[in-house]
């Protein structure tokens, strides 16, 4: 298994809900692992996020969660807070996404069959982690390497069949390439 | 791949004691299935988009990978015995789940490929099996098509190492 923070595979509210004030007391609450934030009577904090915390949110979340229990202060907006969850959240999560994709590229590149694949657990961790893991997914794709092993994972996670009736892999890879961009998940 | 024969050492460790030899440049164009058909252009399984299965069914059962042999002219026969003019294909797979299919060269040396790593020549059939994560399952079955592959020249002239 690759060590990916809980906070990252844990379901959390989306992100929009979060952003939409009210119910932002509950739902962040959830969305930081049930820190007790108390009330979201969080002071306006200018946190300073250092590049070194971006690949470990739950450090950063504890820090922050830990400074908005301490300060006092008027509620003023707590939104660039969220945003910057969201931002570091994101890039956590890229990170983590890439890095489990390289597990199961290791696991899997000498099967030619999938059924172990389905049943690794670090599937199970990379699905977990949503878009993030789609879109690395659909760029290792398209790098046209392990795309066998790729096609089987989108397939495995995502309602959609854009390669549905492709003749080949570099037909199913073009499917999966146009489905991605679409969607903006790949440029 | 980086290394290709450190990608395969490394997860078949019996190779090296047991003998082998790298026969082709690691590809995602084709699998072990496809290695056995003949076919270089294509990655054969059920149920994926973009794979080549000849069948409605999508079934990745083990039986419905001995039914497509079936259906490329092998017969199941008792081991893997060297005979003259008969290409012998071996199963390996545990319970119902289908892992992998080698197949018997003229000199009775094994030829598989090894998913998305190269094709290799192993002289012993169960070099590529045991109980570490990577290796395969035993082997589950022989099978042979009577005079269909002989020769193997179609193997014998594939790959950019040979």
């Amino acid at each position: 298994m690759v060590d990916v923070p809980s906070v990252l595979t844990n379901p959390g509210p989306p992100p929009d809900e979060v952003l939409r004030g009210g119910v932002a007391s509950t739902a962040f609450v959830a969305a930081t692992q049930g820190m007790e934030l108390g009330h979201l009577a969080l002071p306006s904090l200018r946190l300073e996020v250092p590049e070194e915390y971006e690949p470990a949110p739950d450090l950063v979340l504890w820090n922050w969660a830990s400074s908005a229990q301490n300060a006092v202060g008027p509620v003023v907006d707590f939104r660039d807070q969220v945003r910057w969850y969201q931002r570091v959240l994101a890039n956590a999560k890229r990170h983590a996404a890439e890095s489990v994709a390289d597990a199961l590229e290791d696991r899997h590149a000498h099967r030619s069959a999938m059924r172990a694949v389905a049943r690794d657990p670090v599937l199970a961790q990379f699905t977990h982690l949503g878009n993030a893991a789609t879109s690395v997914a659909l760029r290792r794709l398209t790098d046209e390497s392990h795309r066998p092993l790729w096609l089987y994972v989108l397939q495995s996670m995502s309602e959609a069949r854009p390669a549905h009736g492709a003749d080949g892999l570099d037909a199913a890879t073009r499917a999966w390439r146009d489905w991605g961009r679409q969607r903006g998940l790949i440029p | 791949m980086t290394d290709p024969i450190g990608a395969i050492e490394d997860r078949f460790p019996k190779l090296v004691a047991e003998g082998y030899g790298l026969t082709s440049v690691p590809t995602d164009a084709y699998n072990c299935v496809a290695w056995v058909a003949r076919d270089i252009a294509q990655w054969w399984g059920p149920g994926v988009d973009g794979y080549y299965w000849p069948f409605p069914s999508q079934d990745d059962s083990l039986t419905s990978f001995i039914t497509l042999f079936r259906s490329l002219g092998f017969e199941e026969c008792p081991d893997g015995t060297l005979e003259a003019d008969i290409e012998k294909i071996a199963i390996y797979g545990n319970d119902d789940e289908f892992e992998h299919v080698a197949f018997q060269r003229n000199d009775g040396s094994w030829s598989s490929k090894l998913g998305e790593l190269g094709d290799i020549r192993h002289d012993r059939v169960d070099s590529i099996a045991g109980p570490g994560f990577f290796e395969y399952s035993n082997v589950v079955a022989y099978i042979t098509a009577r005079g269909k592959y002989v020769g193997h020249s179609a193997y014998e002239t594939c790959g950019a190492l040979k």
